[in-house]
């Protein structure tokens, strides 16, 4: 038997990913990691000609690749460390812009390279042609919506006056990042201080509250692989925000979904083009499940450790099935 | 603020607007860490690492070993779309609290050049695609 041959991005320190190469190790698999920030500035070598791209002076031809797992991508924009790089820690704005000139030639030539093995044929969990437009979570509603996913009633809008009229008409009322990156916060409290008219800066999701319990499903290539109650007090705004979540000391609680919901989220999973998604759910006390969002790029192994869910081994299997 | 939120950055761990009343969202992870359950959490998760770590920097297909392993001290912080750990915060991320906060889609991103788009002069000069004409800032 062919020994198979994965190529991960991402960085080992990161955790999940750790137990994912280990556990691909487990299974006889041969894992390729490829750091897409580098290591102290040091970038793996590539050389791209014609149809062969070549990493690490030719150790790593792309038609030895079984398989891709995207765990990370290369930042898009200058980090820290291009400010650590100056004395003082500051940099002017020309400066900047040469940092973001570097950065984003490698973020365009890692994306590019990893759009290529998908048209290869290289299977890829996920794809970034369909991960960069599902991160998009104006866009991301939109393909749901189609899909006829169950969603909160939801405005985007940098108008004041139409989120105004949009949490007069819905009652209790969310806002949360287009791009992502903060908590969720209530739109009624900042309605009520009236610091709304700061939307102006950037369009922002509003969407009805949804109370209930926060759920998080996995699926894994079309098939739901675990689905857990985040046990954070019901109606908590945001679960990310809870301290017993960020310290670690959150429990989980299986659940079995009904089958209208599974559907829901195999066909969220089908229509943004991901064959590894986290999904976040809201369910009422009525029993009645809102799809909030969808991940593709989902941290689990909490779940996994704590409810003994096999999610990175199923994760493996199917990126070894894939091959 | 510039806008509506307080956006995460990398290394800070209070992303929580400072006029917000649900409280309990803003705690720092040095008051989580502070000793006592959480020190003996924390010890037993950087067992659990170093178990789940392996020997990875040794493996020959590895193109970077890891440098050093990082600082787990919980398990259920990572970085997810439009998470709070932004790109690129996860490279020498002693940050990673736990095993559920890690990258998603779409995190911070940090200060963005096209809010005063330059003046274009010449029918010949303008922004294509990675063009040549940054934003100059200067309106001219």
């Amino acid at each position: 038997m062919t020994t198979k041959h994965i190529l991960v991005i991402g960085y080992a320190q990161q955790t999940q990913t750790a137990q994912q190469i280990r556990m691909l190790r487990d299974f006889g698999v041969k894992v390729s990691l490829l750091n897409p920030y580098g290591e102290e500035g040091v970038y793996a070598a590539l050389q791209w000609q014609d149809q062969t791209i070549n990493w690490s002076g030719g150790k790593l031809p792309s038609s030895s690749i079984d398989a891709v797992l995207v765990c990370a991508n290369a930042p898009e924009l200058p980090t820290q460390a291009a400010f650590q790089s100056q004395a003082d820690g500051k940099l002017d704005w020309a400066t900047w812009f040469q940092h973001y000139g570097v950065q984003r030639d490698r973020s365009d030539t890692l994306l590019s390279v990893l759009m290529c093995y998908d048209d290869m044929g290289i299977p890829c969990f996920n794809p970034v042609s369909k991960s960069l437009l599902s991160r998009r979570k104006p866009y991301q509603l939109h393909k749901l919506r189609q899909a006829n996913c169950p969603l909160p009633a939801t405005l985007i809008s940098n108008d004041p006056a139409a989120a105004t009229d949009f949490i007069n008409s819905h009652g209790d009322c969310i806002v949360k990042p287009a791009g992502g990156g903060s908590l969720t916060l209530s739109a009624n409290e900042l309605l009520a201080q009236d610091q709304l008219g700061q939307v102006t800066a950037a369009p922002a999701i509003f969407q009805q509250r949804i109370l209930g319990r926060d759920i998080r499903v996995m699926v894994i290539d079309g098939e739901v692989a675990s689905s857990a109650i985040i046990q954070v007090p019901e109606n908590t705004l945001d679960f990310r925000g809870n301290t017993d979540y960020q310290s670690g000391r959150v429990h989980y609680e299986a659940i079995t979904l009904p089958d209208d919901i599974q559907q829901a989220c195999q066909r969220a999973a089908h229509t943004l083009g991901l064959r590894v998604t986290g999904i976040d759910i809201r369910v009422t006390p009525d029993n009645e499940y809102i799809m909030l969002e969808c991940n593709s790029s989902p941290i689990y192994l909490d779940v996994e450790y704590k409810l003994k869910h096999p999610i990175t081994q199923q994760l493996c299997q199917a990126l070894m099935d894939a091959c | 603020m510039i806008g509506l939120f307080n956006y995460q950055v990398p290394g800070q761990q209070n992303h929580t607007r400072p006029t917000e009343s649900h409280s309990t969202n803003q705690q720092s992870m040095g008051h989580l860490f502070g000793g006592g359950i959480s020190d003996q959490l924390s010890g037993f998760l950087q067992g659990l690492l170093g178990d789940i770590l392996g020997n990875i920097g040794d493996a020959p297909g590895c193109i970077f070993p890891p440098a050093h392993p990082p600082e787990i001290t919980t398990l259920a912080i990572g970085e997810e779309d439009g998470g709070l750990q932004p790109p690129g915060g996860d490279h020498n991320l002693p940050d990673i609290t736990t095993f559920a906060i890690g990258e998603e889609d779409g995190g911070l991103q940090p200060p963005g050049g096209d809010h005063n788009l330059p003046d274009v002069t010449t029918k010949a000069i303008g922004e294509e695609d990675g063009g040549l004409q940054p934003p100059d800032g200067t309106g001219k």
